[in-house]
């Protein structure tokens, strides 16, 4: 958990199709709401791979759990 | 005990009140009695729910009293005769009856002096020690003479009902339907029914209830009715709120079941929408991309030429090849259509249009048909049919790319061309003689000589065919074509010629392609490095997308091809520079679809790869075990021309190797084994080999580096993580964050600012339910980050006499 993620690849994915700036310690806030919707991502995969009483996360896991999740992280 | 003599006391005391107290606001009373009441019932804690049921009588009468006036004077009456028994009672006990039960009793009294028995409820009530409620008296007071004539022949009822509490809803049940039936009794016996209605929901279905409890209880006094009324009225509430929700309910389950299904429907048509691309492309991304690019590679083909004779070209050239191949034949119609969509000039994008889809699919078809036949021979046998028509298609192609493209990518194009012709056609030769006799034997030896007779004119026609462009090819292709229609060994030759124009052309194309491509920007960057990936087998897809494009560029040669059917001839000088054309129309379709951006750029570039990797692949392909040993070798020879050549590409240079060697391995594998495994094997040898120079793409492809990303998955996850689950994530990622930039943007805009600032993000944070009013924003920071940048987002107060805030917001 306690990694760095890339500054600099965040701060690019922000500012991908417009041309607005980013502040200065913004894409560490960024940062720290990939993690938490990371977070969210893996707890809810997890749950649901426990539904199929399969201790490893699989893919369909996660892709079912996507869709509802990034609608409720909408904002 | 007591309680249930207080509660006696209480009903005598109410009827005597009723009586005798009625012009008193029972409102005021009641509130003060109630209480106390309250108070004095809940001391004794004797009988719980019966006290319960008292409270809920009390507040009854307290409404009922409020409500009703009109018992009052009758209440004299009969308080009047009834009140003299019982005189003694405690005073809130007496006030209470005359709030709540009191009231109730009252008004039930009224109604029973109404009736004929009347006068013995009271006495009844009174006389009778029930320990229960004093509204049950009431209500038993209540009930209509025939419900008095069993509450007078019952005494008991007090102790029954104060039993029965867990009767109570046995008698309940009964009481309901005596209830009904009471009720329509009712209005029948006594006048004042009605008052009863009128008075009070709460008195009449007191009233009913405890009639109905008479007649069910039969001697069960009202005691047990009182009791039982609230339970029936709760049933009845409890019914009510009960069916509400069950309807709501029924209709959600329907609606939801409905909307599920809908969803399913949906869901799986996606899902297998892009599974099927996937399949056949080994990526829908992939499709994708090569359906975008196809539109685009229809443009590009378009203003190249209007070779629309390609396809019919193709499909003759189809036809007349030999027979072992139908599928092959399919493969080049698609290819040939491909290929076509490529050159077609734009006017013709209709056709384009169509073409270019089915070039998409019918690779995958191809592909597909490939692989279940899986047999050498048989791909042999397309490779070689398909090179007969690429070649004649890649001539016609390479004309047109010529002409669309730029002249300085011409210029580039034939310079490359002039060296890849030179030094692949010299290759080309010898693989293609090689591959042709392995597999055709000695006639193939015979076209090698031929092969590098065309390839010389080739090149020398490729100068020329450039500048002159479609003129020069056609003719050359028709002449090529003729040649080699004449001849059975067609084929062969074609197949040879196409190798060897496919090579050069897959150089020239590529050299060109990868001259526009260093001019592009990132996105055409972005979509050329996956189709280069994809060509040189860099991913696991490439070995598939190869052979796609293999077999797109052939059947685009082939396809051309078809108008000059003398492409079939490979002596054509034309064919190396058609070759190199074809394959790169094949790979550039594929990689135009993936690249929006110039087409020419790609075709030059995918050409350029694809040549090479299709050259590796024919080779791989088209030789079967028989031709192992011969493929390193060609390959070799292949990728040493290929180092060698002056090409400005150096990428191309690379790939060439690399692939050639990963299609070594891929041609290999693929000679036992189906196309998707022979993906799978090669996939990652070449992958690794070829990454190294399309890392900077990639890492604009994927959201975030795997590592990263899979790491902190895992750690929260905390199970296992099925490592393909990466693709995954990395889509969800990304569109997540094309979400969170426009969101961003508007809250930056909204506070009329140009920048994204911290307090944007927390105010998306707080948007999204992360932070909450509990859930401070600091805490969130202090969770995740680590502490190098929890410091920069938090200004920290450092211990000691100096405090410096870190504020860098």
């Amino acid at each position: 958990m306690s990694k760095k993620a890339p500054r600099a690849a965040l701060k690019l994915h922000m500012k991908k199709n417009t041309n607005i700036r980013i502040g200065k310690n913004a894409d560490l806030m960024a940062q720290l709401n990939l993690l938490v919707v990371l977070h969210r991502l893996a707890e809810e995969s997890r749950v649901k791979a426990f539904e199929e009483k399969s201790a490893t996360i699989k893919v369909h896991h996660v892709r079912a759990v996507a869709k509802k999740l990034l609608k409720s992280t909408r904002g | 005990m007591d309680s249930t003599e207080d509660d006696i006391s209480a009903r005598v005391l109410l009827r005597r009140v009723l009586h005798t107290e009625l012009p008193r606001s029972p409102v005021t009373r009641s509130a003060t009695n109630v209480r106390r009441s309250m108070r004095l019932k809940n001391t004794p804690g004797l009988e719980s729910p019966g006290s319960a049921l008292r409270h809920r009588l009390k507040k009854k009468l307290h409404e009922s009293a409020s409500l009703s006036p009109l018992p009052s004077p009758k209440r004299p009456r009969s308080t009047v005769a009834n009140t003299n028994p019982p005189v003694t009672a405690p005073s809130p006990v007496y006030d209470e009856d005359m709030t709540t039960r009191g009231l109730l009793r009252g008004i039930i009294q009224m109604e029973t002096e109404a009736s004929l028995l009347m006068s013995g409820q009271p006495a009844f009530q009174e006389s009778e020690p029930n320990p229960a409620e004093s509204s049950a008296g009431e209500r038993t007071e209540g009930l209509s003479g025939v419900e008095l004539s069993d509450l007078t022949l019952h005494t008991e009822p007090l102790t029954h009902v104060v039993r029965g509490l867990s009767r109570k809803k046995p008698q309940q049940v009964f009481s309901v339907s005596a209830f009904e039936e009471q009720f329509d009794q009712l209005p029948d016996n006594t006048e004042e029914t009605s008052n009863v209605f009128h008075k009070g929901d709460v008195s009449q279905a007191k009233g009913d209830d405890s009639q109905d409890l008479d007649v069910s209880s039969g001697s069960k006094s009202g005691l047990n009715l009182t009791l039982k009324t609230p339970f029936v009225e709760k049933r009845i509430e409890r019914a009510g709120l009960q069916r509400k929700v069950s309807n709501r309910r029924l209709q959600s389950v329907d609606a939801f079941d409905e909307a599920v299904q809908r969803c399913l429907e949906q869901g799986p048509n996606q899902d297998q929408s892009v599974f099927q691309d996937g399949k056949t492309l080994e990526d829908s991304s992939w499709q994708k991309f090569t359906l975008g690019l196809s539109d685009v590679t229809e443009l590009y083909v378009h203003s190249k030429k209007d070779d629309t004779m390609g396809p019919s070209a193709e499909n003759e050239r189809a036809s007349d090849i030999p027979d072992s191949e139908p599928l092959i034949q399919e493969e080049k119609d698609h290819e040939m259509e491909s290929q076509d969509q490529e050159e077609v000039v734009p006017p013709s994008q209709d056709d384009v249009y169509l073409s270019a889809e089915d070039i998409v699919l019918a690779p995958t078809q191809a592909m597909t048909e490939s692989l279940p036949e899986s047999h050498d021979v048989e791909l042999q046998d397309r490779e070689f049919v398909e090179e007969v028509e690429i070649g004649n298609i890649v001539e016609i192609e390479y004309e047109n790319i010529v002409e669309t493209e730029d002249q300085e990518v011409v210029e580039i194009e034939d310079d490359n061309i002039e060296e890849i012709e030179d030094e692949n056609g010299e290759e080309v030769e010898d693989e293609n003689g090689e591959e042709v006799e392995d597999e055709n034997g000695e006639e193939v030896e015979d076209e090698n000589g031929e092969e590098v007779e065309d390839e010389n004119r080739e090149e020398v026609e490729d100068e020329n065919a450039q500048e002159v462009e479609d003129e020069n090819v056609e003719d050359e292709n028709d002449e090529e074509v003729e040649d080699e229609n004449a001849e059975k060994v067609e084929d062969k030759e074609v197949i040879e010629a196409e190798h060897e124009h496919i090579d050069t052309s897959q150089y020239l194309e590529q050299i060109t392609r990868r001259a526009h491509r260093s001019e592009g920007g990132g996105a055409v960057l972005g979509i050329p490095g996956t189709s280069r990936v994809t060509k040189s087998f860099g991913a696991g897809l490439n070995p598939r997308e190869k052979d796609l494009l293999d077999f797109v560029d052939e059947g685009r040669v082939s396809l051309q091809d078809i108008p000059d059917e003398e492409r079939e001839s490979l002596g054509s000088p034309e064919f190396p520079p058609l070759h190199p054309a074809a394959e790169l129309s094949t790979p550039e379709q594929r990689s135009l679809q993936h690249e929006a951006s110039l087409p020419e750029e790609d075709v030059p570039e995918l050409a350029e790869e694809e040549p090479n990797q299709s050259e590796e692949e024919e080779l791989l392909d088209s030789e079967p075990a028989n031709h192992s040993p011969e493929f390193p070798q060609d390959e070799e020879e292949e990728e040493e021309d290929d180092d060698d050549d002056a090409l400005s590409a150096e990428l191309s240079m690379k790939t060439p190797a690399f692939v050639r060697q990963k299609r070594v391995f891929a041609s290999r594998t693929a000679q036992t084994t189906p196309t998707v495994l022979k993906e799978v094997n090669a996939g990652p040898a070449p992958q690794v080999a070829k990454r190294a120079p399309r890392q900077k793409r990639q890492t604009g492809v994927n959201v975030l580096p795997k590592s990263y990303v899979m790491s902190v998955f895992k750690h929260f996850a905390k199970t296992k993580v099925a490592s393909d689950i990466y693709p995954a994530i990395n889509e969800i990622l990304k569109k997540y964050f094309e979400r969170l930039a426009d969101d961003l943007e508007a809250y930056a805009t909204h506070a009329k600012r140009k920048t994204i600032e911290v307090e944007d993000f927390e105010l998306l944070m707080r948007r999204q339910g992360f932070v909450t009013d509990t859930t401070p924003v600091n805490i969130l920071i202090e969770k995740y980050l680590p502490m190098e940048y929890r410091k920069l987002l938090i200004p920290v107060a450092t211990s000691g006499n100096k405090v410096i805030p870190k504020q860098r917001r």
